[in-house]
């Protein structure tokens, strides 16, 4: 028995030495798509020689998965750096207190809307919210309130408000047409017989097999189908004078507070904002725009200063998505 | 509440055609002349060991858009768990006292006894069979999660991860202990009374067998279908998709890292599964604490999702950083969740050792610790390997706990596999699918070739 609790002890041991602050790493959790942010962080790797140890968000929690670790882990943080794939949930943390200030030097080139004012958090290769149409349509939807048009009664698919990106478009819509107006488009989405689908993903897939008429999704679901060769066209939304414009989403980085590699972290979070990754995230399936003026963006989409842009303050919308949230959950049945 | 009776009544229906098919395999593998039945036998054992997941996948890309449905989900959760009834049957079968058929030979058919004795006999087992398919079908994630399919532990899931909220994922726990509590108590107190009746010691077997005479063919033509349609296809299917080299490279090099994780925290779970096993059955079956017999039962049908918020819950502090910031959080809850696997198999194979054993050893002055080292442990020796592989097997396919437990760098190939179905090319998913199943059928083989050797 005593030869048991020795060999119980030294695996136990083993595996827990392990978790050493000393070391020459670097934790990061990891919202975006794991299958485009692991070739970034690899990359890291070799140029620097930092091990990154990475946690990265699954489809099915919604990019909130990760953090609602990041909170539970308030008081004893396990990561030096996130990775977001929207800047709301940033400030959420930052709000919370878990984000400490960075300010790194490739940050400068972004545009200042896409960063927070006090340092805590900046953005990077961002994402559109476009609509996606079957190309066979004779008139192309150009708006979101295209969903309350009772010709597309039944037609129209949209992912499940509560998570994501959706949630975050909602919460700018709040700010940008007020409670009321807010509701009522909601509350239309259900009287118009809009489906309710569980990732942008589905209903991108949704459109391209030609099961409802259009959808509003992110532009890296778009492009995807476009690329694979479905036969479904990508419009800009509400581009016309006066209009919502389109809404935007940056990747987000930030530095943890209490992170136990603060230097490798801000290696980290320069690399993650050099224009070399924005140009790799803008050739890669996931065709994000860069921020970074001087870098292409992908063939398929325009270039940030050719759209129409929705301008809403992150801050603004993080506040509203807490104000929201009962409303949205009882909208969504949970 | 609708959604609660909703996931109700998609586990009874799974477990309705799983138990049906099931038992009609088992008794066909058992108790008939049907050709190539141990062969089927296994084949129709693959998708237990197999990560749901998987399977999913596969009939994915034989069914398409259905699949993400009702009788989707019914489908594919039925073929996961028809192995359990299947076996079960296949070993009641093996077991029962054969006299009793025998002599109602005498006077009925075979299938008039069928119907009257041999599955009258078994049915209270079954009936406790079919209840662990229902557990193990209400608690299921990965296939709901991947055919999208909204049932009561998606939402507790959902509820956890957006939210961070526990109040669906108590409400399952207090009725899954609710089912464990009331099997346990059947088990215990009705089919136990009647076990000696009903089975007989092995090594006096009586192997009548059903012909079959011009009907073989037919059934075999039945099988085959089933055989094809469940398994094979969906497996082929995957294997078609990946058929290239360079996929297989490809996929290699994205999770080489985690297939070594995920073969040393399953050797290191297996170890330690195996060791409280047999602690675990030690005490239920030679000192009667059967109490431990129902929270090692609970935490197995418990669904992952929970042990996994308890876990974070329990470890996520400053003193307790070397366990949740390590695999060790993983390997324990391995060990709460998977060690009633160990204990019932060490258990079934303890009940046979006469205690006298025991008893001639302490009056010949053998302590209690020598006794189960030098006599009790050498008589279980292939309970303990057909254990280790068998916990091996369950680990190296988990997916729930770890993917909720698991600290940055520390992933597991199948986590990674589960992670990067997002997006990736479908082509790398089915080459990683191949490679889990060869990983997963890996530690099988071994296990038949060292049956032969001890």
């Amino acid at each position: 028995m005593k030869y048991f609790f020795l060999v119980f002890l030294f695996i136990f041991g083993f595996l827990g030495c392990s978790n050493d602050k000393n070391k020459n790493e670097v934790v990061i959790y990891v919202s975006e798509d794991q299958v485009f942010s692991e070739p970034i962080l690899k990359d890291f790797e070799k140029k620097t020689g930092i091990k990154v140890k990475a946690l990265y968000d699954t489809e099915e929690s919604k990019s909130t998965g990760v953090v609602n670790r990041l909170i539970a882990e308030k008081n004893n943080p396990q990561a030096d750096v996130y990775w977001a794939n929207e800047p709301i949930r940033a400030q959420m943390l930052k709000q919370r207190g878990l984000l400490s200030k960075y300010i790194s030097k490739n940050s400068k080139e972004i545009a200042d809307n896409f960063k927070d004012k006090d340092g805590f958090w900046c953005g990077f290769s961002a994402r559109l919210r476009v609509l996606v149409a079957d190309r066979n349509m004779k008139k192309y939807p150009s708006s979101v309130f295209d969903y309350l048009d009772e010709k597309y009664k039944d037609k129209a698919v949209i992912a499940n408000p509560l998570f994501g990106s959706t949630t975050a478009q909602i919460s700018a819509m709040f700010i940008k047409l007020g409670d009321k107006k807010a509701k009522l488009f909601l509350n239309g989405l259900k009287q118009n017989g809009v489906k309710i689908s569980t990732s942008n993903g589905e209903s991108a897939d949704f459109i391209a097999k030609k099961r409802y008429l259009f959808s509003l999704v992110d532009s890296d679901d778009a492009v995807s189908r476009i690329r694979a060769g479905k036969d479904i066209k990508m419009i800009y939304p509400d581009q016309e004078e006066g209009g919502l414009g389109c809404f935007v989403i940056p990747n987000v980085v930030m530095l943890i507070k209490g992170a136990k590699h603060e230097n490798n972290a801000k290696k980290l979070i320069d690399y993650l904002l050099s224009s070399e990754v924005e140009a790799k995230l803008a050739l890669a399936d996931c065709a994000q725009i860069p921020l970074h003026v001087e870098v292409k963006p992908p063939k398929e989409l325009r270039a940030l200063k050719d759209i129409k842009v929705m301008k809403v303050d992150y801050k603004d919308v993080a506040q509203k998505m807490h104000e929201i949230e009962p409303f949205l959950k009882e909208w969504a049945g949970y | 509440m609708t959604l609660f009776f909703d996931t109700i009544f998609l586990s009874l229906s799974v477990t309705f055609i799983s138990v049906f098919f099931g038992v009609i395999l088992g008794i066909l593998f058992e108790k008939t002349t049907l050709p190539f039945k141990n062969t089927f036998l296994l084949i129709f054992s693959l998708s237990l060991f197999l990560p749901p997941y998987i399977i999913a996948l596969g009939f994915s890309e034989l069914f398409g858009e259905w699949l993400f449905s009702f009788g989707g989900v019914v489908l594919v959760e039925s073929v996961i768990y028809l192995p359990i009834p299947m076996l079960s049957t296949f070993l009641l079968l093996k077991n029962i006292n054969k006299s009793l058929e025998d002599s109602a030979r005498v006077y009925c058919s075979w299938v008039c006894i069928l119907r009257k004795i041999t599955i009258p006999l078994i049915s209270p087992y079954l009936f406790l069979i079919s209840s662990i398919v229902f557990l193990l079908s209400l608690g299921n994630y990965s296939v709901v999660n991947f055919l999208r399919y909204k049932t009561f532990v998606m939402q507790s899931f959902v509820e956890f991860s957006a939210f961070y909220e526990y109040k669906s994922a108590y409400i399952l726990s207090i009725l899954i202990a609710l089912i464990v509590a009331t099997l346990l108590f059947f088990e215990k107190y009705y089919t136990k009374k009647n076990y000696a009746t009903i089975f007989e010691h092995r090594g006096f077997k009586n192997n009548n067998l059903i012909d079959l005479k011009n009907y073989n063919y037919i059934v075999l033509s039945f099988v085959v279908f089933l055989a094809t349609a469940f398994v094979i296809l969906p497996i082929f299917t995957l294997v078609i998709n990946s058929v290239s080299i360079s996929n297989y490279i490809k996929a290699f090099e994205l999770v080489s890292d985690s297939i070594f994780r995920s073969v040393i925290y399953a050797c290191i779970g297996a170890f330690f599964i195996t060791f409280f096993g047999f602690i675990l059955a030690y005490f239920i079956k030679r000192k009667n604490l059967y109490i431990l017999d129902f929270f090692s039962v609970l935490f197995f049908a418990i669904p992952s999702t929970v042990i996994g918020i308890v876990f974070i819950m329990l470890f996520n502090h400053e003193w307790s950083s070397f366990i949740y910031a390590s695999p060790i959080i993983i390997i324990l809850a391995y060990i709460l969740k998977y060690s009633a696997i160990s204990s019932r198999l060490i258990m079934s194979n303890l009940a046979q050792l006469p205690v006298s054993f025991d008893d001639s050893a302490r009056v010949l002055g053998a302590s209690k610790i020598y006794t189960i080292l030098h006599i009790t442990i050498p008589l279980l020796k292939k309970s303990f390997i057909f254990s280790y592989f068998l916990a091996f097997v369950f680990l190296i396919r988990d997916t729930d706990i770890t993917m909720l437990l698991y600290s940055a760098g520390n992933d597991t190939f199948a986590v990674k596999l589960f992670t990067l179905m997002a997006n990736s090319p479908q082509e790398i998913i089915s080459a990683l699918c191949v490679m889990m199943i060869l990983i997963v059928l890996s530690p099988l083989l071994a296990w038949f070739i060292l049956r032969k050797i001890f």
